[in-house]
């Protein structure tokens, strides 16, 4: 009996005229890793986003551990971890700052970050504002984000943009612990570097 | 109890942090307030009035000058979140939404709203005012710009989706701030006229706590809906 259920059934999603995708079944269990693979504009982004909570769904319906996530949709963002193009920080604020407000919002997290910081190798630009960060940098700060939040489910989008083959290595071996440790990870990317890793793949056209 | 701790602690550091941006970005934070103390105090001089007549007109023309320095900061209230991303975290926290958009509001008024409160008795003192009818202006004023600012959460998070949203949202928000509007500036004439002005405490107060009633709520909706 699988700890961590993510399932997915009949999900349809329309933007104005276009079908993104239709009648969508998929579930994926602790210690899987699923992969969304499509071209540019196939709605990869999209499917994350619906199943994050953050698009309605036109049909179909999502449930984490078996409850559908629009009836409790609190619990199911406690046990959502969200990483997207789109870093989520505030520019003016250091990465710290940053953190420790994700960290106030979360009853799970993970409340010393330093050894995090420095696994990514933040920890000398953690003073620094977020705004003049490198871009592999920013990248890092939303992956160091990722791993406080403490939850069981992870929804990537492109992780590995930006990053470097280093950082790029850290996201996989980070991703491998994550569902070694009854997580469950469902990512779009076109990194080859995933590709091995993952248990199922959904290609949307 | 923890659940309330946790929900309590969203909305503390939800206003920190705003708060804390705001001094890291003191421009956006001053140039309202600038408005409205160079346009208010620029007033008396432009027009020819004898002292009771500057008296008088005082209450409303500051109250109009608020209103409108006021209303210039809030298509910031989301904005910026949007641009950056936070406004998804905002929605995938475990934290109430209601709770957040209160926060993010609250901080707006503390920022934008208590310093004109703080600055109006000063102010007053160009249009010739007694001081304790500028006290009775500043009391007004502190009910009436949190009252706008839960009105203006609602028409900022209502067309965050709209580009170039501030005439949209003025126009979403002005016809609402009217009845405000005349019971504050009216509650300070009828003080000044030795008359009783709690009848116009009770409106803008009643006033503030219908829009408190319903603000959070509405606006976490409609930012659901403008997020996608």
């Amino acid at each position: 009996m699988p700890i961590n259920r993510l399932k997915i059934n009949g999900l349809t999603l329309f933007r104005g005229e276009r079908c993104l995708f239709k009648n969508l079944n998929f579930d994926v269990s602790d210690g899987e890793i699923l992969l969304i693979k499509g071209k540019n504009g196939s709605g990869k982004t999209s499917l994350l986003r619906t199943i994050s909570g953050l698009l309605e769904p036109d049909q179909g319906q999502i449930y984490w551990n078996g409850i559908d996530i629009t009836k409790n949709r609190h619990e199911y963002h406690e046990n959502l971890s969200w990483l997207s193009h789109k870093h989520g920080f505030k520019k003016e604020l250091s990465v710290n700052e940053n953190l420790e407000y994700e960290l106030s919002l979360r009853s799970n997290a993970i409340q010393d970050f330093d050894r995090i910081l420095e696994k990514l190798s933040l920890d000398e630009v953690k003073n620094r504002p977020f705004g003049i960060l490198s871009a592999g940098q920013k990248r890092r700060a939303s992956i160091a984000r990722m791993i406080i939040s403490n939850a069981p489910l992870y929804l990537l989008d492109e992780p590995a943009s930006n990053l470097d083959s280093e950082g790029q290595e850290i996201v996989r071996s980070l991703v491998i612990e994550h569902t070694k440790n009854n997580g469950v990870c469902v990512m779009a990317t076109h990194q080859d570097t995933f590709a091995n890793m993952t248990t199922n793949v959904i290609e949307l056209t | 109890m923890n659940k309330y701790l946790s929900i309590w602690n969203g909305f503390t550091s939800t206003v920190k942090r705003d708060c804390l941006l705001s001094k890291k970005n003191l421009t956006q934070f001053l140039n309202p307030l600038l408005l409205f103390i160079l346009v208010s105090a620029s007033f008396p001089f432009a027009v020819n009035l004898n002292e009771s007549n500057l008296s008088t007109i005082g209450p409303g023309v500051i109250w109009v000058i608020a209103i409108l320095s006021f209303l210039l900061t809030l298509s910031n209230l989301y904005m910026h979140d949007l641009d950056d991303g936070c406004l998804d975290y905002m929605l995938l926290s475990p934290q109430p939404l209601p709770i957040l958009t209160f926060a993010k509001t609250f901080a707006h008024w503390v920022l934008s709203g208590l310093p004109i409160v703080l600055i109006c008795p000063f102010v007053a003192i160009f249009y010739q005012m007694e001081l304790d009818d500028s006290l009775v202006l500043a009391l007004t004023l502190t009910i009436g710009t949190f009252a706008l600012s839960l009105i203006g959460s609602i028409g900022a998070a209502l067309t965050l989706s709209t580009k170039n949203n501030s005439i949209l949202l003025s126009l979403l928000v002005l016809p609402v701030t009217i009845p405000i509007l005349i019971f504050g500036a009216k509650t300070v004439v009828l003080y000044q006229n030795g008359h009783t002005s709690l009848s116009g405490f009770y409106f803008i107060g009643a006033y503030c706590m219908f829009a408190l009633s319903f603000s959070p709520f509405v606006s976490a909706a409609a930012l659901r809906i403008g997020s996608e």
